[in-house]
C-alpha cells in the first residue's frame, strides 16, 4: 500500500496543482519520500506537532489547497479528533486523510499505534466519508476518485502487501452474507469458501466505503439471507458490525454476528500472530461463524 | 480612520455587540470587550496611507484581502457588529446572533461573508492561522494573517505547537494578539494555570513580540503594528494588555462577566453611558 501511494500522490500532486501534503514525521515511512523530494514546496512536516497537520490543513483549504494528510490513522484522528470533528467535519472542508496502521497492520509498533477504534470515532462524525480498500487496484481507484470526490474523506490502509483479489462468486440466493473489509476481506473469502465445501450458500460482500453506507446496496446483498456475518479488524463496537447491526434492526430480521477485537486492545506482536491470537485469522473467524450457525 | 473617530466606533460597536449579546442571552461579554480596539484598528486602522486589513465587502472571499482569524472564537460578536458595519452583510442579522437557523453562529462560520474560517472552540483559529499562512507563502502571497488569541488560550499545548511551526517556518505574514486580560472563566489566569510571562515564551519559541502595555489605546496599537512590519523571517507576537469588560464600568476587571451577557438593566445602563440608544 505504501509503495502504490508513494506513486500515486507524485502523479496526483502533479495533475492538481493545488494539492499539498502534510505529515506529522514518519513521512519517510509512510509513502511521502518522493513526493517530498520532487514537490518539496508543496510538502508540510509539522514533526510531532500532529494536531497542527489537521488543523493546519483547515487554513490551507481557505487558499483554494487541497490537502492530504498523512500519518497513522489511530494518532491522526484519535490525537486530532476535536480538531477533524470542529475545523474539518463541521464547516465540511475537502481534506483527505491517509491514515496508515489500520487494524492490527503495526503489530510489533505496539498497541499505541494500531487502529482498532478509528472507525467509531470517524464513523461518529457527520460529513465523514471512510474507505477501505481492500487490494492495491482498489487502491489506485479511491485515490482518483476521491479528487472528483468533495469533503472529509479517510482513507484507512495498513502497511501489508494485498494481494488483487479474485472475483468471488456471487451466490444468487445465499443462506449467510458475510460483510467486510480490507485485509479482512481477504480472510472472508476464504472462509466462505470453506463453508461452501460443507453445503452452505454464502456471499461475501467488500465493504470498501464504510460511510456514507450504500443501504440500498446492502439490503440488497443482505437479499432473504437470515445469517449475516461482518467481520473486521477493529472492535466490534462501533465499526462495521455495529453499522450492519443498525441495518438489521431497522429491516427487522435476521441474526447477525460481529466477528472484530471483542471491546479490548490487542498488544505488541506480529500481525499473523495477532490475528491468530484475537479471532481474526481465517481458523478463527471460520470457528466463530460455525459456532453462531451451530446457535440456531 | 483619525484616533477619535475611532474611539467613536468603538463606543458604536460596543453597544452593538452587548446589545446582541444579551438578546441572545447567551455570550462572553467580559472577553469581547476586551478586544474591541484590536479589532478595530485592524479593520479601520490605517498605516501609510492605507487600511491595515485589505478587504472588500463588495468580494468576500477575495484573493487579495488580508485575514483576520479569531482563535479567542467567543469573541465571534465583535467581529460581526465590525463586518456588518464594513457592509459585508445587514446589521438586522445581529439580532439573529447565536439563534436556531442563524449563520451568525457561537465562533466565527465561514457561512458568514467576511469569515474565512470557521472556529467552534478555543486554541483551533491560530493553528488554522498558521495553515492559511503557510498556504500564502507557498504561493509567494504578500497578503497578511492578523489572528487574537486569549491568554488563557496558552495553556494549551496545541498553541506551542503551532508556534514552533511558525517560527520553524519563518511566518512572518502570521501576526498574532494576544489579548492578556488576565482572567479565565475560573478567575485570575496566574491562579488557576500561570502563563508565566508571555514575551519570555513566544521569543523562546523564536518569534518577534512587542508589547503593547495599553491594549486599549488605538496609538499604542497602531504603533505596535507599524513595529511588527518591521519584523522579517520571524512571526510577530503583539502582547496586549487589555481589561476584561472594558468600556463596561461595573464590569471591568472582573472574570464574573467573562462569558455572561448582561442583564436588561445593565444593558440599558452601559448603552446609556456609552450614549447610544439601542438598535432594532
Amino acid at each position: 500500500m505504501i509503495r502504490i501511494f508513494e506513486e500515486e500522490i507524485v502523479g496526483l500532486a502533479r495533475k492538481h496543482r493545488n494539492v499539498v501534503a502534510l505529515c506529522g514525521d514518519f513521512s519517510t515511512k509512510l509513502g511521502l519520500t518522493r513526493f517530498s523530494e520532487t514537490l518539496p514546496e508543496r510538502y508540510f512536516n509539522f514533526g510531532l506537532g500532529e494536531e497542527n497537520v489537521l488543523a493546519a490543513a483547515s487554513g490551507f483549504v481557505v487558499r483554494g489547497k487541497l490537502p492530504f494528510v498523512v500519518g497513522y490513522a489511530g494518532t491522526l484522528l484519535g490525537e486530532n479528533w476535536k480538531i477533524l470533528r470542529d475545523l474539518v467535519c463541521y464547516p465540511n472542508l475537502n481534506v483527505k486523510i491517509v491514515g496508515f496502521g489500520a487494524g492490527l497492520s503495526v503489530g510489533q509498533e505496539g498497541v499505541g499505534l494500531q487502529a482498532t477504534e478509528d472507525l467509531a470515532i470517524a464513523r461518529a462524525l457527520p460529513n465523514m466519508k471512510i474507505l477501505i480498500p481492500a487490494d492495491e487496484a482498489e487502491f489506485s481507484f479511491m485515490l482518483r476518485e476521491m479528487m472528483d470526490d468533495y469533503g472529509p474523506t479517510y482513507l484507512r490502509l495498513g502497511d501489508f502487501e494485498l494481494p488483487v483479489l479474485a472475483q468471488n462468486g456471487q451466490q444468487d440466493d445465499a443462506d449467510l452474507v458475510i460483510f467486510s473489509f480490507g485485509i479482512m476481506l481477504h480472510n472472508s473469502y476464504v472462509v466462505a469458501e470453506m463453508l461452501r465445501q460443507e453445503g452452505m450458500r454464502v456471499r461475501v460482500v467488500n465493504v470498501s466505503q464504510l460511510k456514507p453506507l450504500d443501504e440500498q446496496l446492502v439490503k440488497s446483498m443482505l437479499g432473504g439471507a437470515r445469517q449475516v456475518v461482518t467481520v473486521e479488524d477493529h472492535s466490534v463496537h462501533g465499526g462495521l458490525g455495529s453499522a450492519l447491526a443498525e441495518l438489521v434492526a431497522d429491516r427487522g430480521a435476521g441474526r447477525l454476528l460481529r466477528v472484530g477485537l471483542k471491546d479490548r486492545f490487542a498488544e505488541s506482536g506480529k500481525t499473523s500472530d495477532l490475528h491468530r491470537r484475537y479471532g481474526l485469522n481465517v481458523d478463527g473467524i471460520y470457528q466463530q461463524i460455525k459456532s453462531f450457525l451451530g446457535k440456531l | 480612520m483619525r484616533v477619535s473617530d475611532l474611539e467613536k466606533k468603538a463606543a458604536q460597536i460596543r453597544a452593538d455587540v452587548l446589545a446582541a449579546i444579551s438578546h441572545a442571552g447567551s455570550g462572553y461579554s467580559g472577553s469581547c470587550m476586551a478586544v474591541v480596539e484590536i479589532l478595530l484598528t485592524l479593520y479601520y486602522g490605517e498605516l501609510f496611507g492605507r487600511r491595515l486589513v485589505k478587504l472588500d465587502p463588495m468580494k468576500p472571499g477575495w484573493d487579495e484581502q488580508d485575514y483576520v482569524i479569531l482563535s479567542e472564537y467567543f469573541t465571534a460578536p465583535v467581529q460581526y457588529a465590525i463586518l456588518a458595519d464594513l457592509g459585508f452583510f445587514d446589521k438586522s442579522e445581529l439580532r439573529f446572533l447565536m439563534q436556531a437557523g442563524s449563520n451568525l453562529t457561537t465562533g466565527p462560520s465561514m457561512k458568514v461573508p467576511g469569515v474565512s474560517l470557521t472556529v467552534p472552540a478555543i486554541g483551533q483559529g491560530f493553528a488554522g492561522a498558521l495553515g492559511l499562512a503557510l498556504a500564502l507563502k507557498m504561493d509567494r502571497r504578500s497578503n497578511k494573517v492578523y489572528t487574537v488569541l486569549a491568554d488563557s488560550e496558552l495553556q494549551k499545548g496545541r498553541i506551542w505547537e503551532v508556534a514552533m511551526a511558525a517560527a520553524h517556518y519563518k511566518l512572518d505574514n502570521l501576526i498574532a494578539f494576544i489579548d492578556n486580560s488576565a482572567f479565565q472563566y475560573d478567575g485570575p489566569v496566574r491562579a488557576i494555570m500561570d502563563i508565566g510571562v508571555v514575551q519570555a515564551k513566544f521569543e523562546s519559541f523564536g518569534w518577534k513580540v512587542i508589547q503593547v502595555v495599553d491594549g486599549h489605546s488605538f496609538d499604542q496599537l497602531l504603533d505596535g503594528l507599524e513595529r511588527a512590519f518591521t519584523v522579517s523571517r520571524q512571526p510577530v507576537c503583539i502582547w496586549c494588555h487589555t481589561t476584561k469588560g472594558k468600556g463596561v464600568e461595573f464590569a471591568e476587571g472582573k472574570s464574573g462577566y467573562h462569558a455572561l451577557p448582561l442583564s436588561e438593566p445593565e444593558l440599558r445602563e452601559v448603552l446609556s453611558r456609552l450614549n447610544l440608544s439601542e438598535k432594532s
